[in-house]
């Protein structure tokens, strides 16, 4: 008998702590409600199937192996580079190490014997051919 | 040619197929939030007693679930979602309970330092001031009483009362046995008979 009334009071008690609870739910303010369905938007946002890690990378990591590629194997012009480049600095070389400050003025007179200097072994080699 | 077109048509009837599919789920996982959002959202705010923080955590649920359970049947996502949520309210609670003892060395409580209580009272909704006070007194009672019980008493009290679900479904929830949930959910409502007894 006393089981069967704590049971009924368990029962009273568990009723009314579901009803008191879903007052409290039906009391949410429009604000949080409005939170609550950005919240499932943002959630129902994820069944669309993203790209893998591995197909998004793919044309960046293709454009930039064939970038390295490409300055890698670009066929270089030896004439242009051997002018230009390494007589500078041989130039800078020169003017930084000689005391002889007087050859800056014949500056010119020297690069047009280092220009002789590139151009003869090739029509040397033209010579040596005919 | 005709075998082109053919394939052609197979292929597109296979990709309406699969675009009117993820439509159809959309629609069910939309459906299913929708019912359960609201209260999983008190029950997280009973559980942490901070109404930013449950959207957050009730948020995180409905990812993972989406993320991970989305091929599962429609009938097993409520015991799965309150799972997660469980798992996610667990977690800030053993984040919370570090930080206390972290502030605590420092001698600096922020958790009271930001609240607000005009942010967090509710907009009433079509009641009397009388009905609110008394309906909001009623729950403020039944959050400090449940807010005694033992961590798992609380989670089979909350699941078993407030959502509703089946010795089976809440054991999913709590990843325990149904055993253990009809033992844990016995003794929640054994101990808030003693504490509300008098009130209610």
């Amino acid at each position: 008998m006393h089981e069967k009334s704590d049971l009924a009071a368990e029962d009273v008690l568990v009723r009314q702590a579901k009803q008191t609870f879903e007052e409290s739910v039906e009391r949410i303010d429009g604000q949080t409600l409005s939170k609550l369905n950005r919240a499932r938007q943002t959630a129902l946002s994820e069944l669309t199937p993203r790209k893998s890690a591995i197909t998004q990378w793919t044309p960046l990591v293709g454009l930039a192996a064939a970038t390295a590629a490409a300055i890698v194997f670009w066929p270089t012009q030896p004439g242009v580079e051997d002018f230009s480049i390494p007589s500078i600095a041989t130039d800078m070389e020169v003017l930084l190490m000689e005391e002889n400050w007087e050859m800056l003025e014949n500056l010119e007179f020297y690069s047009w014997i280092e220009l002789g200097e590139d151009t003869i072994p090739l029509g040397e080699t033209e010579n040596n051919v005919s | 040619m005709n075998t082109c077109v053919a394939g052609f048509e197979v292929l597109c009837n296979e990709q309406n197929g699969t675009g009117a599919k993820k439509l159809q789920r959309e629609a069910e996982f939309n459906r299913f939030f929708a019912e359960v959002e609201k209260r999983a959202l008190r029950i997280a705010e009973i559980s942490i007693r901070d109404r930013e923080d449950a959207l957050d955590l009730v948020q995180e649920a409905m990812i993972k679930l989406v993320r991970n359970y989305s091929d599962k049947p429609s009938e097993e996502w409520t015991p799965l979602f309150y799972r997660i949520l469980q798992n996610n309210i667990r977690d800030l609670q053993r984040r919370r309970a570090v930080r206390a003892r972290v502030m605590v060395w420092f001698g600096k409580d922020k958790d009271n330092d930001d609240f607000d209580p005009i942010a967090a009272v509710p907009d009433p909704v079509g009641r009397t001031p009388e009905e609110e006070l008394q309906s909001d007194e009623a729950m403020q009672t039944l959050e400090s009483a449940i807010s005694n019980l033992p961590a798992r008493q609380k989670e089979a009290f909350i699941l078993r009362t407030f959502e509703g679900l089946a010795v089976a479904a809440t054991s999913v929830a709590m990843g325990c046995s149904e055993g253990s949930v009809k033992t844990h959910y016995s003794r929640a409502v054994h101990k808030l008979r003693e504490i509300l007894g008098e009130h209610w």
